[in-house]
């Protein structure tokens, strides 16, 4: 078992995820190893989100409604968060896709289905390193 | 033998016409005369009697004139030429009725055998002419018909064809969604994220989880399937050292192939670069590889060796496997083809892993061909333009 150490646990993640069972799935396996954890459901939400509090990683979907992760990061400047890494976590494989979002400023893609809970982990601990 | 209805109600013109006729000194054909007075007799003659080749009327009957006469023959036979008789006060009117159809006008009292031999002959021969030509306008229409429809047809097939495409793409992510939360919940209790689990329900956890994994790795077979199969797929080509390229494939496999006791050697000999989609051609060379070393038995060899001819740069794949039956090398290529032989049974696969082999080498304008035979082991050799 992966178990972070007491300093990275204070890191604080967003999940944008409009899957309810993902949503909980990625929570609780975060939680687990004391990250601290903020979900949105979709693109809207997670802009409101980062009114709030600004995360140290943002774990986002590709295809979501109202606002999908290629449309949050058209709709935010990636700039102003210089401390927020973003890693997409999507369902799609598609290279274009890949790229654009990669340009948008996403710092990772993974394909969300090769992610067991263990490999979740070291992805965010590799991406917060 | 030219059959000729003259619609006259004057019988003295009448039989002036059928006088001057008989004078007509045409070797070619003969004339034969069918004499009516009223158009109505005519339309009524014409409804019974075939074979009429050309009318000859009186412009001013006592029950039509002029273009009525026209018209209302052309009902009855809209092949038929029509040439009118006329008195001199009566051209403008014959001229009107050429306008509308007519193939000519003769005025009374200046009608000699020749002229009306003359007349009646280029009168049919127009029309024989016209009636070509609408012929061969109708055919223009019907194949300007068909070229609309055939280009409309291709465009549904194109969009449906495009829908097929949506639909895999639409329907693996929606069912990969699912099967992403089984993996992470099943892999919470089998990595201990929800404390211990007796040894027994973790194999049965872990089989589950194992055939989730299949189940992912089918749909993700399906969804590149769908990608190579897209017609809106393009490669993404770049200038690759051949050598390097397959040398660099060769590294990293052979730990797997080393896993299953059997030796993988790289013989460079192309050196030369080739224009590839790298991650395409990766796929088509690595499914070459895995299925070389699924088909061989353990302690043989597969050997990958790259060459060149003037026009062309080739990447072979040859090992020393169960090999091919002849009838089967055609079928292996196919989508989801799985042929059997002697290991088919231990190896598991959904046959598609050749067929994107194919589509990748084609999607490259390059060639893929299989010498084997059962027992002899098998050779791939991917040929592409230089």
């Amino acid at each position: 078992m992966n178990k972070a150490s007491l300093e990275e646990s204070a890191a604080s993640i967003l999940i944008v995820e409009d899957e309810k069972l993902l949503q909980d799935s990625l929570a609780m396996i975060l939680r687990s190893q004391g990250y601290n954890v903020r979900i949105a459901s979709d693109g809207l939400e997670a802009i409101d989100s980062l009114k709030v509090s600004v995360p140290d990683l943002i774990l986002l979907d590709y295809f979501m409604p109202r606002l999908s992760g290629k449309e949050f990061l058209e709709n935010i400047d990636v700039n102003d968060y210089p401390n927020t890494k973003i890693v997409v976590t999507s369902n799609i494989s598609d290279q274009p896709i890949v790229d654009e979002m990669l340009r948008l400023g996403a710092v990772k893609y993974v394909l969300k289905a090769s992610l067991s809970p263990t490999e979740l982990l070291r992805l965010v601990d590799e991406t917060l390193a | 033998m030219t059959n000729i209805l003259l619609i006259e109600d004057n019988p003295g013109d009448a039989r002036l016409i059928v006088e001057t006729l008989r004078d007509v000194d045409d070797p070619t054909t003969e004339y034969e005369i069918t004499h009516v007075e009223r158009v109505s007799h005519a339309l009524e003659l014409l409804r019974t009697k075939d074979g009429v080749d050309i009318v000859l009327s009186d412009l001013t009957l006592p029950d039509s004139r002029g273009v009525d006469t026209l018209t209302a023959l052309s009902q009855a036979d809209s092949e038929l030429p029509v040439i009118f008789m006329t008195g001199t006060n009566d051209e403008a009117l014959a001229i009107t009725a050429m306008h509308h159809g007519a193939q000519d006008y003769l005025i009374k009292g200046t009608i000699d055998a020749n002229t009306l031999a003359k007349s009646l002959r280029y009168a049919l021969e127009r029309q024989r002419f016209q009636n070509e030509m609408k012929t061969i306008l109708a055919q223009d229409e019907i194949n300007r018909q068909e070229i609309i429809l055939l280009a409309d047809q291709k465009r549904q097939l194109i969009k449906l064809n495009q829908a097929k495409d949506e639909f895999i793409s639409i329907a693996s992510h929606q069912l990969r969604t699912p099967a992403t939360a089984v993996k992470q919940y099943i892999g919470m209790i089998t990595e201990g994220f929800a404390g211990d689990v007796p040894s027994t329900q973790l194999d049965l956890l872990q089989r589950a989880y194992e055939s989730n994994q299949r189940e992912l790795d089918v749909i993700d077979e399906l969804l590149k399937t769908a990608q190579l199969d897209s017609s809106r797929y393009s490669l993404n080509l770049s200038s690759v050292d051949l050598d390097a390229f397959a040398a660099d494939r060769v590294k990293v496999l052979r730990p797997t192939v080393e896993s299953k006791r059997q030796k993988l050697v790289f013989q460079p000999g192309a050196d030369v670069s080739v224009s590839i989609d790298q991650h395409e051609m990766r796929l088509a060379l690595d499914n070459l590889i895995e299925n070389a070393s699924k088909y061989t038995p353990e302690g043989r060899q597969i050997t990958v060796s790259t060459a060149r001819t003037k026009t062309r740069a080739l990447i072979r794949v040859r090992d020393e496997g169960v090999g091919i039956a002849k009838q089967n090398h055609k079928l292996i290529f196919d989508k989801f083809s799985r042929v059997s032989n002697a290991l088919s049974d231990t190896v598991s696969g959904t046959g598609l892993g050749l067929y994107w082999v194919r589509r990748i080498v084609r999607l490259h304008k390059g060639t893929i061909r299989v010498r084997s035979e059962p027992g002899k082991g098998s050779e791939f050799v991917i040929s592409l333009q230089l």
